[in-house]
């Protein structure tokens, strides 16, 4: 997870769209996976990346919303080219077959790193409206790490199930 | 200029490629093949480095790895089994206004193409090696490769290869004239980037070797290493690489190892406790062939005729 920027220089309006850019990089790559990965039915890792597209999509729309009142249409001068994998899950981390359990726990890997990206960048921050901020976002992913806890605490054991593999689908010529 | 606006410029613009302007095709590798995340990178330092995507070549052989090119909107050359490096050598010797990048897996390199493999090093042209390594034939489903571990099962050796795995790095170490050799596993990104990016920054071969996961075939080989992170060692140095805490926190054993240190890294790449993962070699000095090969290239036809002509005429009777 990074980014090139020199956090410690961010303006509000800067660190805003940061967030919200964190948010749509990680909600375009769940839709990957969830596009990879397909529906076989019932609440499968494949659902499970759906609705993590809807999750991350509603978190940078009220973060984007916050910033239309703030700064209204000032063009950004930040793109998704400044960051890199901070809240999205490495492009190789999900499984053909794998099992929603082992979904979530992508999931929740994903959300830890992005708390710990806002954590490790907090002590070089001077500006203390984008501290409070980032102070915000943090705990924020801290709660959905709580949230995916519980809703994984109440999964079935069906939710462990993995699904055998169609060697027909690796690649050919 | 008649007809043109007041406020109309005929600057040129300064071109600025996003990541979009160096994917290609959508990869039709298997969901969570270590692949994507590679390729990823590769676009990635493509970005950051600003290269036109239409003066960048990608050649492969034949493998799942080896359909690259396919996924990337530049050139590309979809080769034979083996064969990526001769093709590369022989693009980057008539063209070396290219950036030239190779991907090849453990079999297309290491087995079939082995000749060429060990060449190349030796030739040293300013070329980016990937060996994408995953310890099976993917492509042709599961056959032993030269670096298959003895206990994976496989479909040519039920019972595990028969042999101990060739260790790549200590053979490209060994051979003459090398100038960049490097080690990074497929999943860890922050890694991935930084060695790609400092391999293509090279001037000369670039060999970086990627443990890369096949979870359909052997799951097992990057699962123990992904289990195990004290199987690794991560090399950081001033003139190798520098990582964030953050990502050293995810490999408990590191070390210090300066990568002009030839000796050191030999004795890195022997030591079978740990898996060293950064640069290990790194030479910016070593004599480059296609250097040598460009020498004339910008003679007219007339004067190469003229030249071809003269030397001729020396063995006139
Ligand atoms: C001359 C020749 N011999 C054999 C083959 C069959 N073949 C295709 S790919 C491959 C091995 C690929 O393994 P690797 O290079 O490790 O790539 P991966 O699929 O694992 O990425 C083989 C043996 C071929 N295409 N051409
Ligand atoms: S067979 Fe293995 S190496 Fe080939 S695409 Fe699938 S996971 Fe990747
Ligand atoms: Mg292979």
């Amino acid at each position: 997870m990074s980014t090139r920027l020199d956090l410690s220089k961010l303006s509000l309006m800067d660190a805003l769209d940061l967030a919200k850019l964190i948010e749509m990089e990680a909600c375009h790559r769940y839709q990957m996976f969830a596009s990879q990965l397909g529906r076989s039915g019932g609440y499968d890792a494949g659902a499970f990346f759906s609705t993590m597209v809807e999750n991350e999509a509603k978190h940078g729309q009220e973060i984007e919303a916050r910033r239309k009142a703030l700064f209204g249409d000032a063009p950004a001068r930040l793109t998704l080219d400044d960051l890199f994998d901070v809240e999205a899950p490495d492009m190789g981390a999900p499984r053909r077959g794998m099992s929603t359990v082992q979904a979530f726990e992508i999931g929740l890997a994903a959300e830890k790193k992005a708390y710990d990206f806002y954590d490790m960048a907090l002590p070089g921050i001077t500006d203390p409206d984008v501290r409070e901020l980032f102070t915000e976002l943090r705990d924020e992913e801290m709660e959905h790490v709580d949230m995916l806890r519980e809703a994984m605490a109440k999964l079935p054991s069906s939710a462990s199930a993995e699904a055998e593999l169609d060697l027909d689908e690796t690649p050919a010529l | 200029m008649f007809g043109l606006k007041g406020d109309w410029s005929l600057d040129v613009k300064e071109r600025y490629f996003t990541l979009q302007d160096y994917s290609g095709a959508e990869p039709r590798w298997c969901t969570g093949c270590g692949d994507h995340g590679i390729l990823a990178a590769v676009h990635r330092v493509c970005r950051d480095s600003q290269i036109k995507p239409e003066k960048t070549v990608a050649v492969s052989g034949i493998g799942c790895s080896s359909r690259l090119p396919h996924y990337m909107n530049t050139y590309g050359f979809h080769g034979l089994h083996g064969r990526a490096l001769p093709v590369a050598c022989g693009v980057k010797s008539r063209r070396p206004d290219l950036d030239v990048w190779v991907a090849t897996g453990d079999g297309d390199c290491f087995s079939i193409g082995a000749a060429h493999w060990i060449h190349a090093m030796r030739y040293n042209m300013d070329i980016t090696l990937l060996v994408f390594d995953n310890g099976i034939y993917g492509l042709t489903k599961k056959q032993t490769s030269p670096t298959t571990p003895m206990d994976v099962p496989t479909n040519t050796h039920p019972s595990g290869a028969l042999l101990p795995p060739l260790n790549p790095l200590t053979v490209t170490l060994g051979v003459t004239n090398i100038s960049f050799v490097a080690q990074i596993v497929d999943w860890n990104a922050p890694l991935r980037h930084e060695v790609i990016m400092k391999a293509h920054q090279h001037k000369g071969t670039s060999f970086v070797r990627i443990i890369q996961r096949c979870p359909v075939y052997v799951e097992a080989i990057g699962k123990s290493l992904q289990d195990e992170p004290a199987r690794m060692k991560l090399l950081t140095h001033e003139k190798g690489i520098q990582l964030d805490d953050g990502v050293k926190r995810l490999f408990p054993n590191h070390a210090e190892h300066d990568p002009s240190d030839l000796h050191a890294a030999r004795e890195l790449a022997e030591d079978s406790s740990a898996l060293p993962l950064g640069i290990l070699y790194h030479n910016p000095d070593a004599p480059r062939y296609d250097m040598m090969t460009s020498v004339g290239m910008e003679m007219s036809v007339d004067d190469r005729l003229a030249g071809m002509n003269e030397a001729l005429d020396h063995f006139a009777i």
